[in-house]
Formats: C-alpha cells, structure tokens, sequence
C-alpha cells in the first residue's frame, strides 16, 4: 500500500511526535511506502532531511512559489499547491492521502482526488476559535482566523477519514462542523517515543528533597499566571522547582526562593531525568511526549482531566488529573502528588508498561494501518444502491 | 476497535413492576447478534419481586441480578454497571418498561465501532405502547410493540408520519423513556447524578453527558428502536408525576448547565403535551388536568422554598 503523507502546520509542536522516524520506520515495517510532503506553514525547513529514514522519500513544498525541494520552480508555472499535490500522488501511485497537522493548513491539500483522504487532527488552533463566518449566537465575527476555518471547513468535506490522538479534539472539530462526509473515526494514538529508557528517582534519604517539573513550550502570560500558585506553594515546601523554558513575566517566584531552576530550553528529556514529578498544565498534544517519558521512567504526572492528558493517563488510573483550568484543584492535586511522591508511592507500577504497548511506535503503527486499509476498503467498496422510487 | 469486536451490554433498573421488567429483559434477550451481558439491578427491599428474571431463557446471554441496598435509581445503576465492568466495552442503561427492537444493538454496535470519538449516547424512545387491561398475553404484547407496525392507523402514510413527527417534537423528553449507552473506558471515574421524574432518567443521564462531553462526543436523539410501555392506569399518579417533574427540572436548571437539555424549554413541552391531550384525547383529559394542576404545585412549592 502506497500512502502520500502531508504536513502542515507547526512540525515542532504537535506534529513532531509522528515524524519521529522511529514511528515511520515501524509504518514502512508494516508495508506502507511512504512519500512524505511537508506543506507551506512548515516551520523547520531542515526537519525533513533530519529526520530521513529509510525508504521514505521526502518534498518539500515552499510556500513561496512552492517551489520543489530542489529549489526549481514549478515547471507550470502555477502557485497551486493543490494541482501539484495530485502531480506528486500520480507520480508516486498513492492509494491514500493521509494528512497530518492544524485543519487550516491543510485544506489545500483536501482538494486531491479518486483517492481516499485520511486525516489526523491536533489540539487546538486558531479553527477551534470560531464557528462561521459570523454567528451572532456565539458572538464571532469575521476575522482572518474565521475566514480560514471557513474556508478549511469547506474543503474538509473530502476527507473520508478522521484520526486523532484522544476523542475529546477529534470531537471538538467534528461539532465545529468539520469532516462532515467522514465515513469513520478512529482514536490511532500518538507516538510518544516511551522507551524507559530514563533512570528511575533516586532514593531518598531521611530529608525528601523533591523536585517538581513544569514544563511547558508554549509559554504565555496567561499559562504562567495559572500555574504561579501552584509552583510557589511546591516551592514554599521545600521542594526544588525546575521550569522549562524561562517564562520571562513573573521573577517574583525567582526572588522568593532560590529552589527555582530554571532550564534554557524546553528539553523534555533533560526536564524528566531529574524530576520526581512532572506538572503539565494544559491538555495538548505538544505534551503528549513529557507525559510518555515521565510515565516510562515511573515519576508522578499531575495533568488536567482533558483530551489527550486525560487518555494517557488512562483518566487518573496512571497519573494524577485536576480539573481542566481550575487553578484550586490544580493546587491542591499538586500537593496531593508531592506528599505521594515523597512517600515513594507511585501511582502505577505498570504504567510504564501500558503506555509503551499503547502508544509506542508499533502500537500506534498498527492502529494507521488498520484505518488505512478500512478507508481503501470503503472507498472500492460499491456504492450503496439507490432505492427505486418507483415501484417495481 | 471494530464493531464486529465491541462488546455491548445492557443494565436494567427494576423498580417496582416485574412485569414490565420481564418484558424489557425478553426483548433484550431477542437482540442478534445476543449481548456481552445483561444484569436486572434492584433495590434489595424490593429483590423478591424480581426473582422470576433470571429464569433460563432460550438465550446464550445468562440475566445476572443484583441487588442495591443504597436507595435510588442511580446506585442501581453504578451496581449493575460494576458487575458488568469487566465483560463489555459499551454498556447501556435504561429502565424497566423500555423495550428494544431486535437490531438495536447491532445498530449502537456499529455506530461505536464507526464513531470511536463517540463516548456517550442518549436516545430516548420513538413510540409509545399503552397497557390496558385487555392488552392479552405479555408474549403477545412483546411481539406487537416489537413488530415496527406503525402505532396509529391514519388514512394516508404522509399523514400518520406527519402526526408521529408533531407528536414527538411535543412529546416532553424528560417523561419519555430513555436510555444511554456510555463507552466504558471513558465513563472511568464518573457516576449518576438523580433527577429522575419517576418514569424517565432523561434529565439524569443528560446530566451524565455534560460530564462526558469533555471526554469525547456525545449525541442525543429520538430512536425508532426504542418503544415505551405506559400503564393505561397511570393517570391516578398525574398530579404527583407533574409535580415531580416540575421540581426535577427546577433542580437540574439549578444544579447543571445542561449542554442537551434547556429546562424552560422543557417545561414548555411538557404544558403543549398537556394541552395537545385535553383538546385532541377525551379520555386523557383527567390526566392533563391533573398533571397541570401538579405542575402548579411544584411551582408553589419552588417558590416557597426560595422563601
């Protein structure tokens, strides 16, 4: 089976975890040829040559003339990212599209036809904002970012297919209107790349000196607001408070304690390894990797009952879950998760095991085959007969 | 999962009539393909009416009974969803007096196993079969209201179709019987919040899918699969089933900010369907009168309570 994968949107966030080539390698494994097409909104334009693996062949098209990898321009002329998009699927004989990334960024690519278009959807984006053009009952009003969800909801009517990582986003887009002639739904996971490969918590002595982890890629103001509480009260505890990345708004808790780490970057791995728990405040895919790492190597997640952090942590059988935004029950669950941890009582011995079998590259390899070879059975399936209205 | 791998499973809330209970486990029992399980959950004051359930049935399913010694529809319903936990992955939950037309499950099977962002679904019955005293034999009964014959006979399709359409965008949702199917894995950790109106679990199980919505996707919606049966003697508890209903949607519009449900809209249905009785059915009248003047109860009393 030859499947044509298109990217769009931010590779470095939600989209990441399934460029991971340990994650292709086990699609090709499986028998899918791959041609992997990194659309306009790509943010790095070295990822796909960083990420090559063996018998994936890999096109970027820039968003600047969409030009082909090799900088040439295209031979037609045409600034039409959707008529070659079908050049390269005739090229390469795909039998599914499968496309990966924020619905707005993709909706050219939803225009390709005779073949069955899977989708895979990620949280959140600026679609998720707005209903129409103008809905007065919701009070939204015709703005850039409506236009383009419009626009991407009208082209979403091709897709055959829904994937996603949690039933909560694929839900989301779907009561927004989305994917309206989707044939099926299918909850494929996210590669999390958990591997148990990190060192467990050190063991403690007589005097805990825990350390608390936030991390959070996406930094605004408004995430640091919500999590400062919490992270002052670990602080006041005495346990050591290690952020990544710098937030750079509030050095308030800086100066009240001198056990604030703070990291450089935002490394998940580096973030983990000296961590006994993890706080991840919203539900989004970009921490679906963090979460995967910290639950490998057996340290303690505190992450809000929602979407994909919700599902991970099998909703609160692995990890501990505050209520979506609700900074009281974030403080107190935190607290809740540092007496544990201090106590040296994971929450779940075999959570490690289970998220590795669900949501390792193999696991969620098989579950894109599956929903490949369902949509390309629908799709040469014969079409339902028409009923006669006239009787016979 | 594909649907043909979904395990399906159904509890049932016995409340106080075990022939109605029998009724809706035997069409349950009727479903093809058969399903994962089938548990009848009772209050234990009121286990001993109910002993007759569990008697072989031609069936592979077995009717596994439970007893509850909490009182209340919903910690009946938590019993029968615990001891059946580990045998489904979709489990339906409905009352006694609801039965199933036999390709419900397959069609919820295929639906779940289609719509795998689908955590919760409530449907609430297409049709009603009233009880009289001379309604015969509960086998005969069972095959009639299974049958999909259509309830009323009208001179012209179009126009019993167009009577069956008004009659159910008046009927009042939170009186008709209801059902909701939940996924399992994505039920983990929530439970039942009461407000039931005595007949129906309507306002219950939307309270259930508020809960649920963060979780996934939730639907609503009249079913052609489900069939209501109604005593044709029940009009003795109008005053009180209007005054409870009245009191329920009180509480709810109180208590939850219902996503499926509108409270005002509802008491709105129930007034039309009490008004549509009196002018269109002679021998409802005494009902909708009394229903009424039970509604006007519960308003008094919500008002004295605010007091």
């Amino acid at each position: 089976m030859k499947s044509l994968v298109v990217f769009g949107g931010d590779i470095d966030g939600r989209v990441a975890p399934y460029r991971d080539p340990a994650f292709l390698a086990a699609l090709t494994g499986l028998g899918i040829e791959l041609t992997i097409v990194d659309l306009g909104g790509v943010g790095d334009p070295d990822a796909g040559r960083r990420c090559e693996v063996e018998n994936v062949a890999w096109t970027r098209l820039d968003p600047a003339g969409w030009a082909d990898p090799a900088g040439r321009a295209d031979p037609a002329g045409r600034a039409d990212p959707a008529g070659r998009l079908g050049e390269i699927r005739r090229a390469v004989g795909a039998d599914v599209v499968l496309t990966i990334g924020p619905a707005p960024a993709l909706a050219p690519a939803w225009s390709v036809r005779d073949v069955p278009i899977l989708h895979v959807v990620v949280a959140g984006g600026p679609v998720m904002s707005g209903v129409g053009l103008l809905d007065p009952c919701r009070r939204v009003r015709p703005s850039l970012s409506s236009i383009r969800g419009h626009v991407a909801r009208r082209a979403s009517r091709r897709v055959a297919a829904v994937l996603g990582s949690n039933r909560a986003d694929i839900a989301g887009h779907l009561d927004l209107g989305f994917f309206p002639s989707a044939r099926f739904s299918a909850i494929t996971g996210i590669p999390v790349g958990a591997r148990a490969e990190l060192p467990p918590p050190a063991e403690r002595g007589s005097a805990p000196a825990l350390s608390l982890g936030y991390f959070n890629p996406e930094h605004t103001p408004a995430s640091w607001n919500f999590v400062k509480a919490a992270l002052r009260d670990a602080s006041d505890r005495g346990c050591e408070v290690i952020v990544a990345p710098d937030p750079g708004v509030d050095t308030g808790l800086r100066r009240r304690s001198d056990r604030i780490r703070i990291l450089a970057e935002a490394d998940a791995s580096r973030l983990v390894t000296g961590i006994d728990v993890l706080l991840v405040p919203f539900a989004d895919d970009v921490f679906a990797q963090p979460i995967g790492m910290a639950a490998a190597s057996g340290r303690l997640i505190v992450a809000p009952d929602f979407g994909i952090c919700a599902e991970l942590l099998d909703y609160g059988r692995r990890g501990m879950l505050f209520r979506n935004g609700d900074q009281l029950d974030l403080r107190r669950k935190l607290s809740d998760a540092m007496t544990m941890a201090a106590g040296q009582s994971p929450f779940r011995f075999d959570a490690a095991a289970e998220i590795i079998a669900a949501y390792g590259p193999e696991a969620c390899a098989q579950r894109f085959l599956a929903a490949h070879e369902q949509a390309l059975a629908l799709h040469r399936a014969p079409p339902p007969a028409i009923r006669s209205a006239v009787p016979a | 999962m594909t649907e043909s791998a979904l395990r399906v499973a159904y509890v049932v809330a016995a409340e106080s009539d075990p022939r109605s209970a029998w009724l809706t486990t035997r069409s349950i029992l009727r479903q093809d393909p058969p399903p994962a399980g089938l548990v009848v959950a009772a209050d234990v004051l009121r286990e001993h009416a109910f002993a007759g359930l569990s008697e072989p049935a031609r069936s592979p399913v077995l009717v596994e009974f439970v007893s509850c010694r909490v009182l209340g529809i919903g910690p009946r319903y938590m019993a029968g969803l615990r001891s059946i936990a580990d045998k489904a992955d979709v489990v339906v939950l409905c009352r006694e007096g609801t039965l199933f037309r036999p390709d419900h499950l397959a069609e919820l099977a295929a639906l779940f196993g289609r719509r795998q962002e689908l955590v919760g679904l409530m449907q609430q019955a297409g049709s009603v079969r009233r009880m009289t005293s001379d309604a015969g034999a509960d086998q005969n009964i069972l095959d009639e209201s299974l049958s999909g014959a259509a309830p009323d006979a009208a001179p012209r399709a179009w126009l019993a179709a167009a009577r069956r359409s008004v009659a159910g965008a008046l009927r009042s949702r939170s009186l008709t019987a209801s059902m909701l199917a939940v996924r399992l894995t994505s039920f983990r950790g929530l439970s039942l919040s009461e407000f039931g109106t005595g007949r129906s679990d309507f306002l219950s199980f939307a309270s259930c899918l508020d809960r649920l919505r963060p979780r996934g996707r939730v639907m609503a919606g009249a079913s052609a699969k489900l069939v209501e049966l109604r005593y044709g003697d029940d009009q003795r508890q109008a005053r009180r089933a209007g005054r409870e209903a009245f009191l329920s949607l009180s509480r709810f519009r109180g208590e939850a900010s219902s996503l499926v449900v509108s409270a005002p809209a509802e008491i709105g249905r129930l007034l039309a369907e009490a008004v549509a009785a009196i002018v269109s059915d002679p021998a409802r009248r005494a009902w909708a009168l009394d229903f009424m003047r039970g509604m006007r109860d519960g308003l008094r009393e919500a008002g004295l309570r605010r007091k």
